[in-house]
């Protein structure tokens, strides 16, 4: 299952995650929340509760960030959990999006 | 003078007689004493006098050492023992005898330092002292303090030895070994040691005589355990040698835990069934003096079924144990792979390569790595003509006739040409022998075409790269947090993307650099390279239709590439070369040597290895990398003929024609006149030598 919140103020938005990212949840990162989220300068992708990513869930992720980014919006991921983050380091995600998405 | 008092006086006399026997003999029965008790000096030998005139007596001082032997009357303090001369007459011999007061045999003014019964007496009589000499080892105090070195001692001074035991302890340490497989006790062993007093008579000059009893401290064996088992040595520990060790009363080094190393196996080797080298033989000479030069090269060859490669397999090590137990791995060993080309079959079991046609074997050793193939040979009757058409062979081609003017003879091989070549093109990959001679021909021996050289290097990259991709895509299968399922879906696309654009940038590079590489020579690839491009293509660049399926496409895609790759590598077990006979009006390329058995008229050489020329260079260039010999160049109405070799090479020519241009680096020499024995070359620094 994959749900998400989002938690709105002037300048940002928090988008919270829960569940898996993969294949499935992917589309709905792509439309239903990058449109909400494109709106604010400032988005927070909070990964608390993700445990389990596959590569098109990664690749969505990646594509996402990009996006917001050329928009001009500033986008961090956070509270990454380690065994996900294993994954990261293991496809240099932090290299392809740069270290400062990474808080 | 008087010693002290309650000290035993010592007794001597001062005998005189003929002969220092007949003197003792007196002294003796004048002290009542046995020959035993009493030390004897000879101050005098007798004898003789100056010039045989007269006689001198012999003088004898006899003392008694041990006064305790002797009669309470005799030992009866200090005093001067007047004896009256006694005249006691033996034929002629006359015997003196006289006592003197008790001394030692030092200046009678030093005084003496004795020791009885574990007890220092000191004698001053003037006003030189006695001088002591401690024991070396022992410890001895005066008046309460340690002696060190020589002193004097007066009367009155408190002498005392040390005679508590001195303990000197064992001193060992335990020394393991780099590899963690030895260990090594070094021992200083311990002692006591316990010191008495000696007796002795007084002396001026005394080194303390002492008796030393030195008893062993071994060292406890508990306490060599404990502190192995401190470092942890648990493996091979050798109780006797430690026993021994602790046990030892010299000083040493004892081996007292030893692990077993690992024992290293032996890699996989091969064994060839064949010629692997193509023989050159000596040129024959025929009985008419002239010389054959057609058959000397000899091709290996292989008949079908032969086998032509068997492996040995690999022979793995055993494993060792350090002294704290852990294991040793040895060498990892590695076995031979045999990799089948063309027209070779791989046994089931993977250890024989067999020919499936008859041909010339290839082989390509690379590593652990052995590729194989049998190139076909093809034999064509007669001349290359219109009727036969042009030849375009992968494998050897023999033509027992000639080439006429037009036609293309190409070989992915060797080319052997027994009849004339006209202003024909033949291409040959390895070598060319051409018994007729070749006028207007164009010929390219051993030329790789610049695709090749530009792909080889990007081939091997990209296999070594997805060699590294694999077991990067292996080990996120591994992590707990990935999720496969879509890559079973969808393929392996969306990972591929990730990993190109991260971790594996750099073969993204080489994909896309092949990838144009290949667009630019489309025309000139056959379908095999066509395939393997665009696999490469849509499998990692062009990810719409989802890239590659899974591992096992990927591990495929690796194989192809390097089998493409040893496909264009240069030949490592062929020659290159030409051997040609006349030469006219041609042109000439040759990656390795050529030889000209009979000379060129109007020709264009260019050959990567040596030239050698039979007969006459008569007009035309001629370049070599490895030097050029040649018989005569030039003509006497001066046609231009230019020889020319890189600066570390050498021309020689036994006959050089007016007008001819040598060259050597960027130096070059036109002769104005004919010359005999030309050696051109640099010299040292540089300037052009002609002789």
């Amino acid at each position: 299952m994959f749900a998400y919140q989002i938690h709105k103020s002037e300048e940002e938005a928090v988008v919270v995650f829960e569940g898996d990212l993969d294949i499935e949840s992917g589309e709905v990162l792509e439309e239903d929340i990058l449109p909400i989220v494109s709106e604010y300068p400032s988005v927070r992708l909070n990964f608390s509760e993700v445990y389990f990513v596959d590569s098109s869930g990664i690749g969505l992720i990646i594509r996402t960030v990009d996006e917001l980014r050329e928009g001009g919006r500033s986008v961090k991921i956070e509270n990454v959990r380690p065994e996900v983050m294993e994954v990261f380091e293991l496809l240099q995600i932090r290299e392809i999006l740069g270290e400062d998405v990474f808080e | 003078m008087a010693g002290k008092e309650g000290m035993p006086m010592e007794r001597s006399i001062i005998t005189r007689a003929k002969t220092a026997e007949l003197a003792v003999e007196e002294a003796l029965k004048l002290l009542a004493v046995s020959r035993e008790s009493v030390q004897i000096e000879i101050l005098e030998p007798g004898g003789r006098g100056v010039l045989g005139l007269g006689t001198r007596l012999a003088v004898v001082k006899v003392t008694v050492i041990d006064s305790g032997s002797a009669s309470a009357s005799q030992s009866a303090g200090s005093r001067e023992i007047a004896v009256p001369t006694a005249e006691t007459v033996h034929e002629n011999t006359e015997t003196q005898i006289e006592t003197i007061p008790a001394s030692n045999h030092a200046s009678e003014e030093q005084g003496g330092i004795g020791i009885h019964n574990g007890r220092f007496h000191i004698q001053a009589t003037g006003t030189r002292l006695p001088l002591l000499t401690p024991p070396p080892g022992a410890v001895l105090y005066r008046n309460g303090t340690q002696v060190d070195g020589k002193v004097s001692v007066a009367p009155g001074d408190e002498l005392e030895l040390e005679t508590a035991p001195k303990v000197e302890a064992s001193i060992w340490r335990i020394e393991i070994d780099e590899a963690c497989l030895r260990a090594e006790l070094h021992v200083r062993p311990g002692f006591e040691r316990q010191f008495t007093l000696l007796d002795c008579k007084p002396q001026e000059n005394l080194v303390v005589p002492v008796s030393e009893r030195r008893t062993f401290l071994p060292i406890p064996q508990a306490e060599v355990a404990g502190r192995l088992k401190e470092l942890g040595v648990i493996y091979g520990i050798r109780a006797e040698a430690i026993k021994q060790a602790c046990n030892s009363e010299e000083p040493g080094v004892f081996l007292i835990a030893e692990g077993s190393p690992a024992v290293e196996g032996a890699n996989g080797t091969f064994s060839t069934n064949f010629e692997t080298e193509t023989k050159r033989l000596s040129p024959q000479s025929r009985e008419d003096g002239t010389i054959d030069y057609r058959e000397i090269v000899e091709f290996p060859t292989v008949i079908e079924g032969q086998v032509l490669v068997r492996t040995l397999p690999a022979r793995p090590g055993r494993p060792g144990r350090d002294l704290l137990n852990r294991p040793i791995q040895p060498r990892v060993v590695q076995s031979m792979e045999l990799a089948a080309g063309e027209g070779v079959s791989i046994t089931e079991d993977g250890r024989r390569a067999v020919a499936i046609r008859s041909g010339m074997p290839r082989m390509k050793h690379q590593g652990f790595r052995v590729h194989l193939s049998v190139l076909p040979k093809l034999s064509h009757r007669g001349d290359v003509d219109l009727k036969s058409g042009n030849i375009r062979f992968r494998g050897d081609v023999e033509i027992s006739g000639g080439v006429q003017n037009g036609m293309n003879v190409e070989a992915i091989g060797s080319i052997n040409i027994r009849g004339p070549i006209g202003s024909a093109t033949i291409e040959a990959a390895y070598s060319l022998i051409a018994s007729g001679n070749l006028i207007g021909a164009h010929v390219s021996v051993g030329k790789r075409s610049e695709f090749f050289n530009q792909v080889e290097p990007l081939l091997l990259e990209i296999a070594s790269q997805t060699q590294l991709l694999q077991s990067a895509i292996e080990q996120l299968g591994q992590t707990a947090a990935f999720k496969l399922n879509d890559i079973q879906q969808t393929g392996l696309g969306a990972l591929l993307s990730v990993l190109l654009r991260g971790k594996f940038k750099a073969l993204h590079v080489v994909l896309t650099r092949f990838t144009e590489q290949a667009a630019k020579n489309e025309a000139q690839l056959d379908v095999d390279w066509k395939d393997y491009a665009q696999r490469l293509k849509y499998g990692f660049l062009d990810l719409r239709q989802g890239g590659l399926r899974d591992s096992a496409e990927l591990d495929a895609f690796r194989r192809r590439t390097l089998e493409l790759a040893e496909s264009v590598s240069g030949p490592e077990d062929r020659l290159i070369f030409a051997e040609l006979q006349y030469v006219q009006n041609s042109h000439v390329y040759c990656g390795g040597n050529v030889r000209a058995a009979k000379g060129a008229y109007n020709a264009m050489i260019y050959c990567q290895g040596e030239l050698e020329a039979g007969g006459t260079l008569r007009g035309g260039v001629y370049f070599a990398g490895r030097g050029i010999a040649v018989k005569e160049v030039g003509a006497p109405g001066g046609v231009a003929t230019k020889l020319q070799v890189p600066e570390t090479a050498v021309i020689r020519a036994t006959r050089v024609m007016e007008g001819t241009v040598v060259q050597i680096g960027h130096r070059s020499f036109q002769f104005v006149e004919a010359a005999s024995n030309v050696h051109a070359r640099l010299g040292s620094s540089g300037e052009l030598l002609l002789f």
